[in-house]
């Protein structure tokens, strides 16, 4: 259902599939030595930052997994399995709530979830964790200005989860006033106490800490970004190629699939990310030899990545609303999937989405160079989200939040797990030929989102989709994964970018939007990037190369 | 002209009744006004709380301000917010794009509710009158979201003139998305919500006009285009200048969530106005002290809008929004 998608990528279910990945995931951002030297979190354009790693970090203990039809591996693919194993092993025992309320924030996509009287999978979560979760459901559309709100009115509940990719300013300032610092609880083999949190990898670690302590519990995210889906029976239709091998071919594709007469066009939002990354743009961050730290905006490559997308416009081949398009995902997935949209770039993550739906047949494009050869493919920041706990000393009330989180992040094959991502069977899920099926029952009681807020590696897994769609994404990761490219400044902490960052990143997407419909020349671009290096751009180049 | 001469005694000063004599105790004229001062007490309370104290968070303006901070534990940092805005070309384009659409407004629509209500007033059928009226205030009902999305239908890139444009091979127009027209748009737009809904306070004024000074008029020899211009025009005038007044009090307050549903349409060159800007700069990005400080300005410069505009209607001999 295209309302519940997320955009760039939130995923409902596969995000919520998380397994043992034997190994860990590339340590985005690089040299972190697990206790605690250096350089600690934060990221541009993308993580909480944090400065001075004073917490080692939590132990790895991998998580036992069951075989899995295609093995992932230890640079990012994940295991593909066939179905949910139904009779995994108990990865939590003892009590878990004490039955009290447990009120948290969570960013949902798509509607709120049924009320809980008419919900037999929330009904079953409360009954699990003995507890009363009554979630503050925060729309995807709304968070941006509900959060900064809750916060200043301090209406902010006891727990709290925050997606990574909101920027949230200020946020480590944010955790030391108002959130627990867990590191005694988590950091070394303090973990061990929660095994499902211990199975969490550095890269997903790395999001939790907040001034070089731990604040929140990660929920683990893929290594990959952005990709563009093919709708198979468009391109068909117009005889095209699906997978070209360079920009020509891919320009031919555009045109030969937009079709003005009958309203289908190739595109519908903007497809910088991937054009950038077809003409070898850095992933936001350039580390220089001598040390310093350049911005992917001044890259050769930047202005005539977007002046491609620019002449893209031009040619006609995107949908005449893609102005407003570009910041409506839930109608451009509507537009693809009905077929009015050839191609639309999403995130790895919304793989679950298109991937829930057995009549929807797609493909996933191969990246190529500009000129045939690889394009470079950005690797993201290692989770999707934190969890947190506001102020408290009380540490039963801390153990009793540390177990639901450790609930929740079990592996992917174990009976927690199965719990949180099928519910009830009958209800929820009906097994057919001893593969468990969501229904639509259940997939709308899971937008209660409980399953968002923490969590360790996912694997592919979509049983109720077209038959092939998992094996056609681990192909996808198995070409990309040689050709991830870090962010050297993923993790590190900048005081600029903490204040400033996100409004800094909002003037250069402004500016690459102007461009790209055909507002502004692709000239103007020049003085936007010196705009946003004197505004900040330069200090966080700075404070990197300090930092680093 | 007689008629004119004839206008004040018809229509009398009203500050023997409502005025208090000077010599009254402040104790029996509180007694004589408490059912006056009982009714508007809800209202009084209402901009104390809503409007007056939260004025007070002004000093926003002249902090680093934190939400989580709170105000004493925010930086105070004087005038830093405002230095930073005016060197700020996204505050500048703001502020020049409110103007520019003030100016539209005020030129393009507040005329034409007062045209309206002076057609209407010519309609001499009941019936056709409250039937025009229904179908003329509806509009104001709906919701910016519906409006924005039925324009989007009509008139946007896929709507359905465009659509038969491009079914039919020809030159689709870019109307919703094209940043020059935007802020006829959204004047056009505003016209179309609410133009009907403003001609109820003129209908009153007309409505408030003696008949006898018609019939006077008539019966001096003048036309429906005399009887307008020395009757119907004058007798609109208070009113006219009251609305013009307050109107230039929020003049600055150009639309926000008209403009924010269509900003990304057109791109925040032709579409931030000041309060969009407060709004991205403060509430999303967090700079609550620069955001307070760019709408504290605003306020400041409404006041004097005002204020010059009262001075400018007292000079013209009119009453503007107090009597002097």
């Amino acid at each position: 259902m295209a309302s519940r998608i997320p955009r760039e990528g939130l995923t409902r279910r596969s995000l919520l599939r998380n397994a043992g990945l034997a190994a860990a995931l590339v340590p985005i951002g690089g040299a972190l030595a697990a206790c605690g030297s250096g350089s600690s979190g934060g990221s541009t354009g993308g993580g909480p930052a944090g400065g001075g790693q004073t917490a080692p970090m939590p132990a790895y203990v991998p998580p036992n997994k069951p075989k899995p039809l295609y093995e992932g591996n230890a640079q990012g693919v994940m295991d593909v399995y066939e179905s949910f194993p139904m009779d995994g092993p108990k990865t939590v025992t003892g009590p878990i709530g004490d039955g009290g309320d447990f009120n948290i924030m969570i960013m949902t996509y798509g509607q709120p979830a049924p009320p809980l009287n008419e919900n037999v999978y929330w009904q079953l979560l409360n009954k699990e964790l003995n507890l009363n979760v009554k979630p503050l459901q925060v729309p995807f559309a709304d968070f941006q200005t509900k959060f900064p709100a809750l916060v200043a009115g301090d209406d902010l509940p006891e727990f709290v989860s925050v997606p990574i990719f909101q920027n949230i300013s200020r946020l480590p300032q944010l955790a030391e006033a108002q959130f627990t610092d867990l590191s005694e609880f988590l950091s070394g083999d303090a973990v061990k106490k929660y095994p499902n949190l211990a199975g969490i990898q550095e890269a997903g670690w790395l999001n939790g800490y907040l001034n070089g302590r731990i604040y929140g519990v990660p929920r683990s995210d893929p290594v990959f970004t952005t990709q563009i889906y093919t709708k198979t029976d468009v391109i068909e239709a117009a005889g095209a190629n699906p997978q070209p091998k360079n920009l020509q071919e891919f320009r031919d594709l555009a045109k030969a699939v937009t079709d003005p007469k009958a309203g289908v066009y190739a595109f519908g939002g903007n497809i910088a990310g991937f054009l950038m990354m077809m003409f070898g743009v850095p992933n936001k961050w350039t580390r220089k030899s001598d040390g310093t730290f350049v911005s992917a905006y001044e890259h050769e490559a930047f202005v005539p990545a977007i002046a491609e997308l620019a002449a893209l416009y031009k040619s006609g081949v995107f949908h005449p609303d893609t102005a407003t398009l570009i910041g409506n995902k839930t109608q451009r997935d509507s537009l693809f999937r009905s077929g009015k949209l050839a191609m639309v770039h999403d995130g790895n993550r919304a793989f679950g989405i298109v991937a829930d739906d057995a009549k929807l047949v797609f493909d996933i494009m191969m990246p190529f160079g500009k000129d045939g050869g690889d394009a470079v493919h950005w690797t993201g920041n290692g989770a999707y989200a934190i969890t947190m706990i506001k102020k408290t000393t009380d540490k039963k009330r801390i153990d009793m939040f540390l177990k639901v989180l450790d609930y929740v992040a079990a592996p992917f094959g174990s009976r927690e797990s199965f719990v949180i991502n099928y519910g009830v069977e009958g209800e929820d899920y009906t097994v057919k030929d001893g593969v468990a099926v969501l229904t639509t029952r259940g997939q709308r009681e899971q937008d209660l989102g409980l399953a968002y807020i923490a969590g360790g590696p996912q694997v592919l897994c979509n049983p109720q989709g077209a038959p092939g769609v998992d094996k056609l994404n681990y192909g996808w990761q198995q070409k990309v994964v040689s050709t991830l490219l870090d962010n050297p400044a993923a993790h590190l902490y900048s005081q600029t970018f903490n204040t400033k960052g996100a409004a800094l990143e909002q003037q250069m997407q402004d500016a690459i939007v102007a461009v790209f419909l055909g507002r502004e020349p692709a000239s103007s671009l020049t003085s936007a990037v010196q705009k946003w290096k004197t505004g900040g751009g330069d200090l966080m180049a700075r404070e990197y190369a300090e930092a680093r | 002209m007689a008629v004119n001469q004839t206008l004040p005694r018809v229509n009398p000063p009203p500050e023997n009744k409502l005025h208090p004599q000077r010599k009254t105790p402040f104790l029996t004229r509180l007694w004589r006004d408490s059912p006056l001062l009982v009714m508007v007490a809800p209202a009084v309370i209402i901009l104390l709380l809503f409007t007056y104290i939260p004025l007070l968070g002004s000093v926003i303006a002249f902090m680093d301000y934190v939400p989580f901070l709170g105000f004493t534990g925010s930086e105070w940092v004087g005038w830093a917010n405002f230095s930073s805005l005016f060197s700020d070309t996204a505050f500048w384009n703001a502020l020049w794009n409110t103007a520019q659409i003030t100016f539209l407004q005020i030129v393009l629509f507040f005329p034409v509710p007062i045209v309206l209500a002076v057609l209407l007033n010519t309609v001499a059928m009941p019936l056709a009158k409250r039937f025009v009226q229904s179908v003329i205030y509806l509009p104001h009902f709906l919701s910016w979201v519906i409006i924005v999305a039925l324009f989007q239908q009509i008139l946007g890139g896929n709507g359905v003139l465009n659509r038969f444009l491009i079914t039919h091979a020809l030159t689709p127009f870019e109307i919703m998305s094209n940043p020059d027209a935007f802020k006829l748009l959204l004047t056009t737009q505003a016209i179309w919500k609410d133009a009907g809904w403003g001609t109820i306070i003129f209908l009153a004024a007309i409505a408030a006009i003696n008949p006898g000074l018609y019939e006077a008029a008539t019966i001096d020899g003048a036309g429906a285009w005399q009887r307008f211009w020395h009757v119907t025009l004058p007798g609109m005038r208070p009113i006219i200048v009251l609305m013009l007044i307050l109107r230039l009090g929020d003049a600055l307050t150009v639309g926000f969530e008209q403009i924010l549903l269509q900003r990304d349409a057109v791109g925040p060159g032709a579409a931030e106005v000041l309060d969009t800007f407060t709004y991205f700069n403060g509430v999303v990005d967090g700079s609550w002290g620069t955001a307070t400080a760019a709408g504290l300005l605003k306020g400041v410069v409404s006041l004097l809008l005002v204020l010059a505009a009262n001075k400018l209607a007292h000079r013209l001999g009119e009453e503007g929004v107090y009597r002097r």
